[in-house]
């Protein structure tokens, strides 16, 4: 059977040049803020209906893994997440990139993301069955406490200013609110506007928050701009060391665990996955204080866990029928159409397909390493175009993306709006990271919370060891925080009263 | 969290519970032929109005504007996300009105409130060309209404043709549950000891949710519990968060073949024929637990019905192939089921009325 799937990949010309097209146009809408690997998914999918089975699905997994990594070509050049799932990757990759280390920043960047895919894939292959019945023994009272933990991590996202940073996450968890309310359906804060029904999409409130603060803030020093020259870069082998490669095994281990973790999970968004990665890279570090100053470590968390994500999303939707995310759901719509039933019964009955599939996921994870190395030096000549064409071109399709997205103009308002939301925030010293994890986070408890309430009445919480782990480990979380500042607070002023 | 709910679009929007008591039995394949209400095209493809009684036609015959989309581009606005039934019908119809009518089909999907935010962005746009036209599922248009999300119907459109018909949903429990019919899973919960005892994982407020209600009615008693889209509501069952669901049957197929999960009945359409999936009804049962949902083209308001009518004969004549009713079968176990204008909009306000039947409910 595997062999037969591998022949089904490498004997058919056609579906190699499927697969390279597939991973390519997914680095291209990877890369441009606005356009995602969902959306290269949504766009191509009708023309993979009359294709075979294997053709079709391989060429959408192969946009998706090609969508997923192009997204960090701008968020380390241009400081602008190319897709959500290259958030994270802005925080250390742009500093790099300002320090001249683009090219580095660039190669750590893609070779963990060929790395976080390639386990990805391996899980999904050789552990499919065994990881996805582990998925299925959450339900709302875990999702419930899983998110809440994760929405502690924000306290260590915070940076210096903890109290600004829990107002931005719950910021972030009431921007979500907006729209019909889950379960009931009654809308909520929509003033009667039905463009608010389905509530601000993820793509607006991102764009808005990254590429139009980034624009302004460029707008405004444009008068006091000092030459910023890109030095001419050689770029030697991948661009870093093989001691940087060793000395990050573990962080690249543990992102590719939370990645694949989140992914496996259907009803956490794939998009969730670099910031959390990043979150957990940084407190587990031993020089958290460093991250955000342009360390390859912030790098290597985000863009491992993202791919990992698409190994681990694979996984409920092969083995459960269950897709775990928007993207999911389409390849899911995709496998429908061809026949193809996803379910516990999948390699039984499609078992060459199925193979084929994961012969096509690894060529084109290998595939995106080889174009996306290629193409760096171009890549980091976007740094030489001059900022006041280059950024309006950015706009431009952003906007696009935005309406794209669910061809609605009313998103290109939400990303003004946002825009200046976040320029302002910015200004007045907020960070935006706890916002974006609380609005990405924000539903999961919500919707739940309010089905734990339903539940309540016949399933104890006590009975859920899940739920008791993940509601310790939140109480661990902000229990040590709680201790760190009030340690450092005495310290602060045991000192102040020696000095007086 | 992106497009979470692009699966349970598929499933919310998709039913309507009705009762109907109308014949739709001889409208189900009947073809071009027998449409009443309008005046044809120039080239004279409609029949020539058999009963001159319809009073509606009269005035429409001074304006005819010549119907020939050859090389023109017609957009099909469909309300639910790529990957879903409802969008991969629009396509297919959209993929043979091309050959048919030697013209473009662009398909944009505009999505969000379960068809609601486009459905309220182009029902009344501009269509003097009669270039543009709504993809829906009639399930999601009158549930949507119902529930107070959008305060129009189908009555807000030209309806132009009914093309499909939505998949079998099953009533599924584990394969080690104690009843093996769906006869003794009313008595189960029926009986006054195990009363609120079954969690059933629905979601509140979609079709399943009426469903629900009418087994209620009937005298079973569950602890219902909102679990989500079609994809939650298996993976409680299977991880053991709730006892019973509804769901689409190709969903769960495999399950059922593996052992793991068994269906007691399948929900039955009024008209149920043509129906290929070999499941016992619940309409045996409980004679009202009855669901129709369509797909359905429509045309924003003011469209002239000369271009309604000849969109219509022209999806008629599409699907008419060996193809589209292969395809019926294998992705939605139903034979084909394309309507003329007058049956589409009979059809339309028969579920409008049932499921409005149903407001106060959706609406607490």
């Amino acid at each position: 059977m595997i062999q037969e799937g591998f022949l089904t990949v490498f004997s058919d010309p056609l579906t190699l040049i499927f697969i390279a097209l597939g991973t390519i146009i997914g680095i291209i809408f990877g890369a441009i803020p606005g356009l995602t690997a969902t959306m290269a998914i949504v766009i191509f999918l009708p023309f993979t209906y009359p294709m075979l089975a294997t053709q079709g699905i391989s060429t959408l997994t192969a946009l998706y893994i090609g969508g997923i990594s192009g997204g960090l070509i701008s968020a380390i050049l241009l400081n602008i997440p190319g897709t959500p799932s290259s958030v994270a990757t802005c925080f250390d990759g742009r500093p790099m990139a300002q320090k001249g280390q683009g090219a580095k920043a660039l190669g750590v960047a893609v070779v963990f993301s060929f790395i976080g895919t390639f386990i990805g894939i391996m899980c999904l292959m050789v552990l499919a069955p065994l990881l996805a019945s582990v998925a299925i023994k959450f339900g709302p009272f875990e999702y419930c406490a899983l998110s809440v933990f994760a929405l502690s991590l924000v306290v260590t996202l915070a940076g210096k200013d903890m109290i600004k940073g829990l107002m931005s996450a719950v910021l972030g968890c009431m921007i979500a609110t907006v729209g019909l309310a889950p379960l009931d359906s009654k809308p909520r804060f929509t003033f009667g506007n039905f463009n608010l029904n389905t509530g601000f999409k993820l793509l607006p409130v991102l764009i808005g928050i990254f590429a139009i603060t980034e624009v302004m803030n460029y707008a405004s020093e444009v008068n006091k701009q000092k030459k910023f020259e890109v030095d001419e870069v050689e770029i030697k082998g991948f661009g870093f060391t093989f001691q940087e490669f060793t000395g990050q095994i573990k962080n690249a281990f543990v992102s590719a665990m939370v990645g694949l973790g989140i992914g496996i999970l259907p009803g956490i968004g794939g998009s969730v996955s670099n910031v959390l990665s990043y979150t957990v890279s940084k407190n587990t570090s031993k020089h958290p204080e460093k991250y955000g100053t342009g360390i390859i470590d912030g790098i290597v968390a985000s863009e491992t866990a993202n791919n990992a994500t698409i190994g681990g999303a694979m996984i409920p939707l092969l083995a459960l029928g269950i897709p775990g995310d928007g993207t999911s759901a389409m390849l899911m719509g995709g496998f429908l159409i061809h026949g193809i039933s996803v379910g516990p019964l999948i390699f039984e009955k499609s078992g060459s397909i199925v193979y084929g599939i994961f012969f096509a996921m690894l060529l084109s994870a290998f595939l995106m390493a080889v174009f996306m190395l290629l193409g760096m030096k171009w890549f980091i000549k976007i740094l030489k175009v001059p900022k006041n064409y280059l950024l309006s071109i950015v706009v431009t399709l952003c906007v696009i993306g935005a309406i794209g997205d669910s061809n609605l103009l009313f998103d290109a308002w939400g990303v003004f709006g946002f825009g200046l939301m976040a320029y302002l925030m910015n200004k007045a010293g907020f960070s935006m990271t706890p916002l974006i994890l609380g609005f990405l986070l924000g539903e999961t408890v919500e919707v739940n919370l309010r089905r734990v309430s339903q539940l309540i009445s016949t399933t104890s919480p006590f009975s859920r060891p899940l739920f008791l782990v993940f509601t310790l480990a939140t109480i661990s979380v902000l229990g040590y925080s709680v201790y760190g500042a009030l340690s450092r607070h005495i310290t602060i002023k045991s000192k102040e009263k020696r000095e007086k | 969290m992106l497009k979470r709910h692009a699966i349970s679009r598929k499933v919310t929007g998709a039913l309507v519970v009705a009762t109907m008591a109308m014949s739709l039995a001889a409208c189900g394949g009947s073809g071009t032929n027998g449409n009443t209400n309008t005046a044809g095209n120039e080239a004279g493809n409609t029949a020539e109005s058999q009963q001159g009684g319809a009073a509606a036609q009269a005035e429409t015959e001074a304006a005819v504007p010549a119907v020939d989309w050859t090389g023109k581009t017609i957009n099909f606005y469909v309300t639910h996300s790529a990957g879903g039934d409802t969008d991969y019908y629009a396509r297919l119809v959209a993929q043979n009105l091309e050959k048919q009518l030697n013209c473009n089909v662009v398909v944009t999907n505009v999505t969000g409130s379960n068809g609601a935010v486009c459905m309220s962005q182009y029902k009344d746009v501009p269509n003097e060309d009669g270039l543009n036209f709504i993809c829906t599922n009639a399930g999601s248009m009158a549930c949507n209404e119902a529930s107070g999300i959008t305060d129009f119907g189908y009555e807000a459109f030209e309806p132009v043709a009914v093309y499909g018909k939505q998949a079998n949903q099953n009533i599924i429990v584990r394969a080690d549950a104690p009843y093996n019919s769906f006869q003794e899973f009313v008595d189960f919960t029926s009986a006054q000891e195990h009363a609120g005892e079954l969690n059933l994982g629905i979601s509140t407020g979609g079709v399943a949710y009426f469903l629900t209600m009418v087994m209620e009615d009937y005298g079973c008693d569950f602890n219902i519990i909102d679990i989500g889209d079609n994809a939650e509501r298996i993976t409680s069952l299977l991880g053991g968060g709730c006892d019973a669901t509804i769901v689409t049957y190709s969903l769960v197929k495999d399950y059922i073949e593996a052992g793991q999960l068994k269906t007691l009945c399948a929900i039955p359409k009024s008209n149920n024929e043509g129906n290929t999936l070999d499941v016992p009804s619940a309409a045996d049962v409980i004679p009202n637990l009855i669901d129709d949902s369509v797909y359905a083209c429509l045309a924003p308001k003011g469209t002239d019905p000369a271009y309604v009518q000849a969109l219509n004969e022209a999806i008629q004549a599409a699907t008419d192939t060996d193809e589209w009713k292969q395809t019926c079968n294998d992705y939605s176990y139903q034979s084909r089921y394309v309507l003329n204008v007058e049956d589409t909009i009979e059809l339309l306000k028969a579920q409008r009325e049932l499921v409005m039947s149903y407001s106060d409910l959706l609406q607490n």
